[in-house]
Order: structure tokens, then C-alpha cells, then sequence
């Protein structure tokens, strides 16, 4: 038995644009949140995000619903987000080191309003390596499973795994550099 | 087992993956190991720390940008069609289904 997105796929398929319209309303925020999460501005994500609907419509027959509609759209805004970065050159890069935004701040962290918390977290995040963002964000933000995400990146569940497992290493890392000196306290 | 091949089960751990005797031999492990245990409990509130990063809402006014390309395409497809192949019965089973789906043959009537 088909799902709803199934359904409004084949809708798709059959040329109908109403169906593309409720498909763009249940996935749009997924889409945008993704390319946010790993390209780092909002301008960029909507950008991207209107790229993948059009994606979508224009490549639906090759879909063959044997994967998650879900991870098919994921896969496509990757995609794009790589292209994206590739023709800004910025696809091989490192972490950003430059703690000064933070070495100001001297409040501990334990002292924080939860929204305080949630932009530095915020900032970390956007310090941490163009793959590290996305396995994090597949993983934390969209909830999916390392089968699931390996097929997004191509590659072994294993692999996606250890991403994951490095991920969180260098997030350690990043926070533990802010958290020197024993200053703060998450 | 060292500690390196118990931190490669921490995602395990976390994500509920690991047998039960996997999870003895794990708890056992931490139980025992500082590092380990230490290296473990940042990894678990990393988890809850990361929660805070929520999902970003993108504008519904997008769709009308993404309707206009999407009819755009259709209608050149459409134009290239009947350019190539001229009128005929199958042409006017797509205009049919183009002023289905939009309502309207945006212009294509001429062609027709």
C-alpha cells in the first residue's frame, strides 16, 4: 500500500503539479533545513531548495520507489549542496579555527538562557568540517539511520558510521577548545 | 578489547544497536575505564546538546517561484513538440492534459 508521498509521486509522474505542490509542503523544511545546515546561509538554501523541486519534477520517471521518497529528495539536495560548493571551491575544507568571536565571551556556558545556548551551538556547529555538518544533520536533525544516510552519501553503513563517529570527535574538539582554560561548563 | 574498539560502539550504544551482550561487556568496560566512561558521557550529552540545533523554516511564497518554472518547462517542452513533430491527435491529448493541469493552454491554442 502506497503512503501519501508515494501517492503524490506517481501523481507527478502523471504530470500533475497540484501533487508537486503538497510534496514541496511536507518536505520543504526538511530540504531547506538540510542545505542550511551544510552550506551555512539562508540565501543559498532557498536557492538550493528550489533547485531540488525542480529536480524532482524533472527527473521523477527515473524514481523508482524502491528507496524512501524521503532519502531520493535528501540525496538531490546533497547533491546540489556539493555542487554548490565545488564551484566555490570550497568543497576540501578544514574546520574554522578562528576562535575570536568566542575568546570575548566570558560567560560560562552553564549560565546561559537556553536561547544564548542554542545560538552558540549554533556557531559550533557551523565550525565544524562540510561533512561532519551533514552526517550530523542527516543524523540529529532529520532523524535518519546510518542505512539510511549511507545510501544518501554512497557509501557503507560502516563508513557512515565511523563519519558519524568523527563527526562527534570533532564537535568534542571544537567545544572543548571553547571550554578552555576551565572557564565554562556545558 | 581496547578502548578504541569500545568508542567505535558508543554510536552503537547510543542508538540502542548492540545486543545484550554487547551492552554486559560495554557496561562492564565503562564501569572500569575513566577515559572511556568520560569519553561516553560527553558523547551523550553532545547528543542532547546537538538537539538544540532545530530545523529552519523556509517561506511557503517559494512554491509560486518553483510553479513558474515548473509551467515554464512544460510549456517548452510542449512548443518543441508540436515544432518537431507538427499537430496531430497526440499533440491535442497534451494540450488536453496541459489546460487539465493548469486550466488554462497558455497560448498553445495558436500552435494548435
Amino acid at each position: 500500500m502506497q503512503n501519501i508521498e508515494e501517492k503524490l509521486v506517481t501523481q507527478c509522474k502523471n504530470g500533475d503539479i497540484s501533487a508537486l505542490e503538497k510534496l514541496f509542503y511536507i518536505l520543504k523544511d526538511n530540504v531547506y533545513s538540510i542545505a542550511f545546515r551544510i552550506l551555512g546561509n539562508e540565501q543559498d538554501a532557498e536557492d538550493i531548495t528550489q533547485e531540488v523541486f525542480i529536480k524532482i519534477w524533472l527527473n521523477l520517471t527515473g524514481f523508482n520507489m524502491k528507496s524512501s521518497i524521503r532519502t531520493w529528495v535528501y540525496k538531490i539536495a546533497v547533491n546540489l549542496c556539493y555542487d554548490l560548493q565545488k564551484k566555490r571551491n570550497n568543497l576540501i575544507e578544514e574546520p574554522i579555527e578562528d576562535f575570536d568571536a568566542f575568546h570575548s565571551d566570558e560567560e560560562p556556558f552553564i549560565l546561559l538562557t537556553k536561547k544564548e545556548l542554542e545560538e552558540k551551538v549554533e556557531k559550533f556547529f557551523l565550525m565544524l568540517s562540510l561533512d561532519s555538518r551533514l552526517v550530523l544533520t542527516l543524523k540529529e536533525l532529520e532523524g535518519l539511520s546510518y542505512n539510511e544516510i549511507a545510501d544518501i552519501l554512497g557509501c557503507t553503513i560502516n563508513s557512515a558510521k565511523m563519519k558519524g563517529y568523527r563527526a562527534r570527535v570533532e564537535f568534542k574538539k571544537i567545544v572543548m577548545k571553547y571550554l578552555r582554560d576551565g572557564k565554562d561548563e556545558l | 578489547m581496547n578502548c578504541e574498539k569500545y568508542r567505535t560502539l558508543f554510536l552503537d550504544f547510543i542508538d540502542n544497536e548492540l545486543s545484550e551482550d554487547q551492552i554486559m561487556n560495554f557496561r562492564n568496560h565503562i564501569e572500569i575505564c575513566s577515559s572511556c566512561k568520560k569519553e561516553l558521557s560527553f558523547f551523550m550529552r553532545s547528543q542532547e546538546i546537538l538537539k538544540l540545533i532545530s530545523r529552519k523554516e523556509v517561506s511557503p511564497n517559494l512554491w509560486n517561484v518553483i510553479e513558474e518554472r515548473v509551467k515554464k518547462i512544460e510549456n517548452s517542452k510542449l512548443i518543441f513538440f508540436s515544432k518537431s513533430y507538427g499537430v496531430s491527435a497526440s499533440f491535442k491529448k497534451e494540450r488536453s492534459n496541459i489546460i487539465r493541469i493548469y486550466g488554462t493552454s497558455y497560448g498553445i491554442a495558436k500552435l494548435g
